[in-house]
């Protein structure tokens, strides 16, 4: 403020507007915010003693801000600072003083306002501050340059934290992807010794100890089958998409065909209309849709299993968003959609479905798994550069909805 | 026939446990036996294999007459004994089957760029394992011309 001898002053970022000093009211802000970035024209700076007449609204606060010198930061990001300057009549109050305004010039000289009589100055000054000053001007530009360089260092500090990012996921998934491998080869020699013990000794070890080393072989197995899901989940970030343009609808049949000769209960397999084409990699998706559905098939108890698969349309998305609170509404305009009437999910559990390895139910139930077929749904999602969330009804049934960025209509 | 066999299957193997269990399974389910000559990383394996090449021709015959390569090794890794082996004009011929640990596409492709003749996966299960051993056997040593290196 003390900088271009301003009453207040307002900082705004992409709206967030922070206020200072004298300014008008936040709420005024907006409109004055949205008229200013008008008037820049090709200059970054913008000012004048008399915003009123410029501006209507301007009337309302100009008490406070009659003078406004505002300069564009940056347009894209919409960075402004306004200083403001009161109606002169309220500083004219102090100019009646005994001591004589005096104001410090370019060159550091001490300048005597110059004295008119009273009623001829306040005619003109209504609605007017004091003027902007070339050096206020300057002072201001200099501001700017000085954020911008700052701005311009944050930028460079974050292009640097992006590649420290990078390198730092590459080397996470390169650890996972090295850890499983050696995790397994002492594996493996725990399982094929616990067999070499039953070739060579069962005789000794008897029933009961022949059975508790093939408990301990099936455990082994159950472990590498942890380890291979781990694998194929860190594999999964680290290979690049082959996008293509794919009919969804071919694959979501060809996908179900799969699931009909693999799994043989009765399931209604529903496409209320015919999928879209969409660019997304073909192997990927076609993992997204079989891990979907056979979760829907899975984790059903009803004697009239049925599945829809589907998608919405920016209109019936509009009339009945599918997405609660907890979701950032989605930039795409297609969301698809895999409903279930399965045994559908608590809603305590619904914020722990796509973790790695979470499991809802003991091994002994619903098939088992490894609990690792939602997170790698999710993570194909991600990928695309899509969302994934869930809507449940416990006992009822589950939809999984999911966006695909970069989806066309063709 | 008293002299003792030269190793016909070389086996490039770090890991103890993994050594025992092929030569085990080899031993008492295969209906022939095969003599192995065992290297337990990258540079024994390179190191055995050019002493012999570099003695000239008369000695080519104690080249082994297939190659079984684990990938990761301490040292010198099995990739690099690959591409190695494949580089080397006396040794190229040699027939190398990867066993490894690793189903890494990449790791697949890299190998048969490089010439490898087969790439197999280690099971975990030991049934599968056996398997596996005997058709190895069955296949390299029954069904397949070796190249004749005398």
């Amino acid at each position: 403020m003390a900088l271009v001898k301003a009453g207040g002053v307002a900082l705004c970022e992409q709206g967030n507007i922070t206020l200072m000093g004298q300014t008008p009211e936040a709420a005024a802000m907006p409109a004055l915010l949205h008229w200013l970035q008008d008037q820049f024209k090709e200059d970054v700076v913008y000012q004048t003693s008399n915003l009123s007449d410029r501006y209507a609204a301007a009337e309302e606060f100009s008490g406070v801000a009659s003078g406004l010198l505002a300069i564009v930061v940056s347009r894209v990001q919409q960075i402004y600072i306004l200083w403001f300057r009161p109606e002169v009549l309220q500083t004219i109050n102090w100019a009646g003083n005994p001591t004589k305004p005096v104001e410090v010039d370019g060159a550091g000289e001490l300048r005597m306002s110059p004295r008119k009589s009273f009623e001829q100055w306040k005619e003109t000054v209504h609605r007017r501050s004091l003027p902007w000053k070339t050096y206020d001007i300057e002072a201001a530009l200099e501001l700017r340059s000085t954020v911008i360089g700052l701005v311009l260092q944050k930028a460079d500090e974050l292009a640097q934290l992006n590649t420290e990012l990078e390198r730092s996921n590459v080397e996470l998934d390169a650890f996972a992807y090295f850890a499983s491998h050696d995790l397994k080869e002492p594996l493996r020699g725990i399982h094929n010794y616990s067999s070499f013990l039953i070739e060579d000794y069962g005789e000794q070890l008897g029933e009961d100890g022949a059975e508790k080393l093939n408990t301990l072989m099936r455990l082994t197995q159950r472990m590498e089958d942890l380890i291979n899901s781990l694998l194929h989940y860190s594999r999964l970030g680290r290979a690049d998409l082959q996008m293509a343009t794919v009919n969804l609808q071919k694959l979501v049949t060809g996908v179900v065909d799969v699931l009909k000769i693999s799994k043989p209960e009765q399931v209604d397999f529903q496409i209320p209309r015919e999928l879209p084409v969409c660019k997304c990699d073909r192997t990927l998706i076609t993992e997204l849709f079989t891990n979907l559905i056979s979760n829907a098939i899975k984790y059903n108890s009803e004697a009239h299993k049925s599945i829809e698969i589907g998608y919405l349309q920016p209109a019936e998305i509009a009339e009945k968003p599918p997405w609660s609170a907890s979701v950032k509404k989605p930039a795409v305009a297609t969301v698809f959609y895999v409903r279930d009437n399965g045994i559908g999910i608590r809603p305590k559990h619904l914020d722990t479905i796509f973790r790695i390895f979470k499991r809802l139910h003991s091994p002994q139930r619903f098939g088992g798994g490894t609990g690792v077929g939602l997170t790698i749904v999710k993570k194909i999602v991600e990928r695309h550069g899509g969302q994934i969330w869930v809507d449940s009804v416990y006992g009822e049934g589950t939809i999984f909805y999911f966006t695909l960025e970069g989806h066309t209509h063709d | 026939m008293t002299e003792k066999p030269h190793p016909v299957l070389l086996v490039v193997e770090d890991s103890d446990e993994d050594f025992e269990a092929l030569g085990r399974i080899m031993r008492r389910t295969c209906d022939i036996q095969i003599p192995l000559k065992r290297c337990v990383d990258g540079d024994e394996a390179l190191d055995f294999l050019t002493q012999i090449s570099a003695c000239g021709e008369e000695k080519n015959s104690y080249l082994p007459k297939l190659i079984l390569l684990d990938l990761n090794l301490p040292g010198t890794d099995g990739r690099e004994v690959l591409m190695h082996i494949k580089q080397d004009e006396r040794l190229r011929e040699i027939p190398v089957i990867v066993l490894t640990t690793s189903s890494n596409p990449r790791d697949v492709h890299a190998c048969y760029q490089s010439g490898v003749n087969s790439y197999m996966v280690k099971p975990t299960n030991i049934e599968q394992f056996k398997a596996l051993v005997r058709l190895f056997v069955d296949y390299w040593f029954k069904v397949v011309m070796l190249p004749n290196a005398v």
